[in-house]
Parts: C-alpha cells; structure tokens; sequence
C-alpha cells in the first residue's frame, strides 16, 4: 500500500480545483470546530477555574457525616484548627494550599430589617493559599489581615439592607453550645458575579469573628485545600480518602458543585453537537468529491486493472488520496484555529458579563490538546468513511467497462 | 501443445433484454514468439477476443483457454489480474498511459504492483526506455509528449512485467502513417529480439504486412487462419490479399 502512497500523492495535486473544494472543506470543519472550542472551552474553563479558586476550593474536607448533619447541627462535627488534621492535609502530595472555614447560619440586620444569611468565615491571610482568587470579584475591599468584625454581601443583600462600605450590621447566630449570640460587623466590601440566590444569601466574614460569635475558638468545619493542577485531583482525593480515614469526607469541587460540573458537560456536548455537524458537511463534501473523481477517473482504473492492480490496491489508492487531503485540511485547520486563538488571547481575551450588576470575567479562549486531536482523527475518519463508498465503486468496475468509458 | 490454445471460446452480453453473442465459439492456437494479427470487420468480436485472451474478461461457460498449458477460465478477479501484470502486457489505441506520471514511472508502474528490487527494476526500465528511443524525455509527462511518443511509453510499460504475451488493440489507429510505421518497426523489434508473443487486433494494412499470420474473425467466428501457428499461418503477402479483396 506504501508503494501507492507516491501515486496517492500526485492525484492530489492534479486538479487543484477539486483538491482545494475537498481540504477546503475539510479545513473549514476543523477551522471552525476548534476555534469555536477555543473560546467555548475559554468560558468553560474559565467559570471553572474561577468557581474552584476563588469560592468553592479544588477539594473540601469534613467531618465523616457533616453533610447529613449540617441543617441540623453544622457546628456538631467541628475540628481543631491547626492541629494534626491540617498538618496531614498540607503535606499530601499535589496540595497546595489549605485553609480553615466555618460555615453557619445566622440574621443579618441592619437595625431596621434583617434577613436569613449562610456566612462563611475564612481566614483573611491564609485563605489565598487555597483560594487565590477570593478577592477578585470584590468592590470595595477584601476582609483585611487580621480583620476582627470585616463583612462581604453580595451585591442583592448589600442593596436590600441598604449596606455600604464602612456601614455596619448585626449578626446573630446559634453558638455551638446552644446559645444564642449577636455581633457587629462593617461592611467591607460587596461581591460581584455570584448568581441570584448566592448574592442575596451568601456573606463572607472573618473567621476570628465566627469563632468568638460561635463560641468555637481553635475550631473549625472545613479545610479547603488547592491542588496543582485540575488532572490530579481525582488522585489526590483518592489520596487524601486513604490517609485520612473513614474519619473523614473528602468531595472534589465537582462533588460539591454538581451544577457547575452539569454546566460543563452541557457546554461540551453542545460544543461535540455543533463540530459534529461541520464534520457532517464536510464529509458529505469529501464523498461528493471523491465520487465526481471517481468517475472522471473510470478509464485510468481501467488501465491500472489491467496491468494487474487488485480490487483492494484500487480502494486503497482512493482511501490514501482521501486521508492525504484529510491530513492537510485538517493540519491548516489547527494551525488557523491556533493562530485566531493566540491572537484573541494576545489582546487579552473577551469579556463574559455576569448580568446587569453582577460585573463579568475576562474570559481566555484556549485550545486544549484533546479538542485537536479528536478534530483531526475525527477528520481523517469521517473522510475515509465518506471515501469507503466512491472507493468500492472504483474497485468493482470491471477492466473492460472502465477501458471503454470516454 | 500451443502456447496460447482456446477452444470454443463464447461471449454473449446482455444488453437489456437482449442477448447479443459477440463470439460464437472461437478456436485459436498460438505459438510462442509470434507476430499474429487478428483483423476483421468491426463488431466482428475482434476486441472481445483480446479482452478474453488478456484476461481483462471471461469467456461464457465451457470455453477453455490454456495459456502454455495452464487453464485459466474460473480464476477471481485477484488470480486474474496476477496473471495479467505477471504474464500480459497491454498496448491500447489511446496510449491509457497515467497522467500523473512521467515516463519513467509510468514504464515501472505495473513492476511496483509487485514487490521487486526498485534498483533492478529501474535499471531495466531505463534500458528499456533506451530501446524504445524515450531516452530524452524520461522525466517528461504523458501531455508533454507526442501520440508517437506515448504510444512508445506504452510498449515500454506492456514489456516492462517481462510478460510472455503482448495484446496490442489497434495500436496504430491513432497514429499518422510515418509515426505508425516506426511503431511497428519497433514491435516487430522487440518481437524478433526478446521472443515475445504479439497479438494484434487491427484494421491496418500496413500492420497485415509485417504479421507473420493472420487470423480473420466475421460475426464472431473465426474464419481464416485457423488452426495452430505453422498450419494456419498466413504470409504477409496472402494477408495483404485478402485484406485488398475486401
């Protein structure tokens, strides 16, 4: 078949109308197919990124039972802050970065209404060793190092209290022990980007604050940990699950944000859906081509029948000219997508809004390595596929009828 | 035993309905290393035979073609088409050479279907293009080359196989007389020096001349120079009779 391969390659450079219509095609499909996934992946990733480093954390660690708890008693399943836990989750392999949480339940009131809040207490220092990104979609200011009575509303709860910077408000929360217990606190500051309920539920306060408020000094709910990089953090929870014990939960942001990863599987299925259908076209394109070749080529299959080429050297000739074609359609057409892409992010991306208030991100298109490669298999295959049939009908002409067409 | 033998060859096609006999039950024996032409009328079967005799076709059942010795009805499309680029070469009225090919490799191309030394097979090409007088235009394309010229790259390319049998279906019909005439001289040739068998379908008179026998088909039968090679044979100059008597 190797010998054929040099002939292959000549008949593609012998009509050079019908071998730009078919990589044409074939570069249109993968051109538009991957640049499509560079900037839907961009947001994709881009939402992901910013949900596990600023907010959720790449993996959260529990108490065993602290979920079935939490409505009922989520201070119940506490531990100690900085004890051997931490020093056990800081030194796995591929963590880097933990940090302390509490969440709680409380009221929020500002002397004249108040409403029902789900606060998370952080540390303000060393919460950006897990999440880096916490105070990126702050106005205002972040909670401040050593922050005893800081808060952070979102942007609907800072305008139904009426909360400005520097304004204060009233927690009121059940300690740990039962009793009920109320604190001041100053706004710092209003987070942005959040959907509707989380910015009209969701404060972020100081966790000295909740620890003297809850009546928990030296304890905490959660570690939020950061992983490396997103493909080992299956492993390093599988890790973490076996180091720690039954004691504990170990949940991946996925886990804990089914929402988020459905959003992402959606957006990827769509992103297939529509590259599906370039490929369609083009493959419909390939065989179309490929036929038309077929034909104008009768009486040379002819020839080459009669001097001893098999039915299956025929099909291979046809095969191997379709993939060559294939190859390069495919080959401009990463290097195209590449090129738009590179170019977008060189001036810095697009930005995505959040909704009228909410502010927005900057989202970087980006081409990931599985994309390309699936679009050039895909391309190759689907071209083949669409040649098997002009290819059989090369191969079944019979050397008289193929010499005596015109 | 001849070295071509067919007995009883027939060929009906269907054409729709209808049933049209293209031979009507040919006997033929060939010696090797003749010069035959097999003249006729068209729609006499002429083609139909050399289709049948390169293998390019099947003969209708009971037929028998012995090819020195071996039976070759019932063969597959594979066995078939081994046969052709081991023992037949092929020399068409349109030259059929490849487009995409220059001289060379359109000579070599049948050789490469095989797997055969490419060292060896290209020093007997170019000997071959020598012989042929292609020497200057090895590397020239099929569209940079004169009727004349590609007609020569097509002996070239049916003797590069070393087959045992050369069809050539009216080679000369698209040729002016002066290029025709160098055709044949260089057939005639390549006969007398490498002892290949030739089989020629043709209405040229000039080709008639130069045969060493001629078989003369009507309406699908055979119906002149029948028999083996040294009995049936018929001289240039009674050929050339019985094409004037026409």
């Amino acid at each position: 078949m190797f010998r054929l391969l040099p002939l292959a390659l000549r008949n593609v450079t012998r009509s050079k109308a019908r071998t730009g219509l078919t990589v044409g095609m074939i570069f249109f499909g993968v051109m538009m197919s991957l640049t499509l996934s560079g900037f839907v992946m961009g947001v994709g990733e881009t939402m992901v990124e910013e949900a596990v480093k600023a907010r959720v954390g790449a993996l959260e660690v529990h108490r065993k039972g602290y979920f079935e708890e939490r409505d009922k008693a989520p201070l119940k399943l506490d531990v100690e802050q900085g004890g051997p836990l931490e020093q056990a989750l800081a030194s796995t392999p591929h963590v880097t970065g933990v940090t302390p949480r509490i969440l709680f339940a409380g009221l929020l009131t500002n002397g004249r209404r108040g409403t029902m809040v789900l606060a998370t207490a952080v540390d303000p220092t060393g919460v950006f060793s897990a999440l880096p990104l916490a105070d990126k979609y702050v106005e205002g200011s972040y909670l401040k190092p050593k922050d005893a009575n800081g808060l952070i509303v979102g942007t609907v709860m800072g305008h139904s209290l009426a909360l400005k910077p520097g304004g204060t408000a009233m927690l009121q929360a059940q300690a740990k022990d039962g009793r009920q217990n109320a604190l001041d606190l100053e706004l710092r500051g209003t987070m942005m980007g959040q959907n509707p309920l989380e910015s009209k539920r969701n404060i972020t306060v100081p966790l000295a604050f909740a620890q003297s408020l809850l009546g928990m000094e030296g304890r905490v709910t959660e570690y939020v940990l950061a992983v490396d990089a997103p493909e080992h953090l299956d492993a390093t929870a599988a890790a973490l699950r076996a180091k720690l014990g039954p004691g504990y939960e170990v949940q991946t942001w996925e886990e804990l944000r089914p929402p988020l990863r459905d959003a992402r599987f959606v957006q990827r299925a769509i992103l297939g859906a529509v590259s599906f259908v370039f490929l369609i076209i083009a493959v419909f394109g390939v065989a179309n081509t490929m036929l038309m070749t077929v034909m104008e080529r009768t009486r040379e299959i002819g020839t080459m029948l009669a001097v001893g080429m098999t039915r299956a050297q025929i099909a291979a000739l046809f095969l191997l000219e379709a993939a060559v074609q294939a190859l390069l359609g495919a080959s401009l057409g990463v290097a195209v997508a590449t090129a738009i892409i590179q170019v977008a992010a060189s001036r810095g991306g697009f930005f995505v809004s959040m909704g009228a208030g909410q502010g927005g991100q900057q989202v970087m298109p980006m081409l990931l390595t599985g994309p390309v490669v699936i679009a050039v298999v895909a391309a190759v295959l689907g071209a083949l596929l669409a040649s098997v049939s002009p290819a059989l009908r090369a191969a079944r002409l019979r050397p008289v009828e193929a010499l005596s067409s015109t | 035993m001849a070295f071509i033998e067919l007995k009883d060859i027939k060929k009906t096609y269907q054409l729709g309905k209808t049933q049209v006999p293209a031979l009507k039950g040919v006997d033929l024996q060939v010696e090797r290393g003749e010069f035959t032409v097999v003249m006729g009328p068209s729609g006499s079967g002429k083609t139909t035979l050399l289709n049948i005799i390169g293998l390019l076709d099947r003969a209708d059942e009971g037929s028998s073609y012995r090819l020195d010795g071996e039976e070759l009805g019932g063969r597959d499309f594979n066995e078939m088409a081994g046969l052709r680029n081991r023992k037949i070469g092929f020399i068409f009225q349109s030259f059929n050479l490849i487009p995409v090919l220059n001289v060379v490799e359109n000579v070599e191309f049948p050789c490469l279907l095989r797997k055969e030394d490419r060292g060896i097979l290209r020093k007997r090409v170019l000997t071959l293009a020598g012989d042929v007088g292609l020497e200057p235009y090895l590397h020239h394309k099929p569209d940079e080359l004169s009727g004349g010229q590609r007609q020569r790259v097509a002996i070239a390319r049916a003797l590069a196989t070393q087959p045992e049998i050369v069809l050539a279906d009216e080679p000369t019909a698209n040729l002016d007389s002066v290029t025709s005439e160098q055709i044949l001289d260089l057939m005639q040739r390549l006969n007398e020096s490498r002892g290949v068998t030739f089989l020629f379908s043709t209405h040229d008179p000039r080709i008639m001349k130069r045969a060493r026998r001629v078989v003369r088909l009507a309406d699908g039968k055979l119906v002149e120079g029948n028999g083996n090679g040294s009995s049936g044979a018929e001289l240039p100059g009674q050929a050339s009779a019985a094409l004037e008597a026409r």
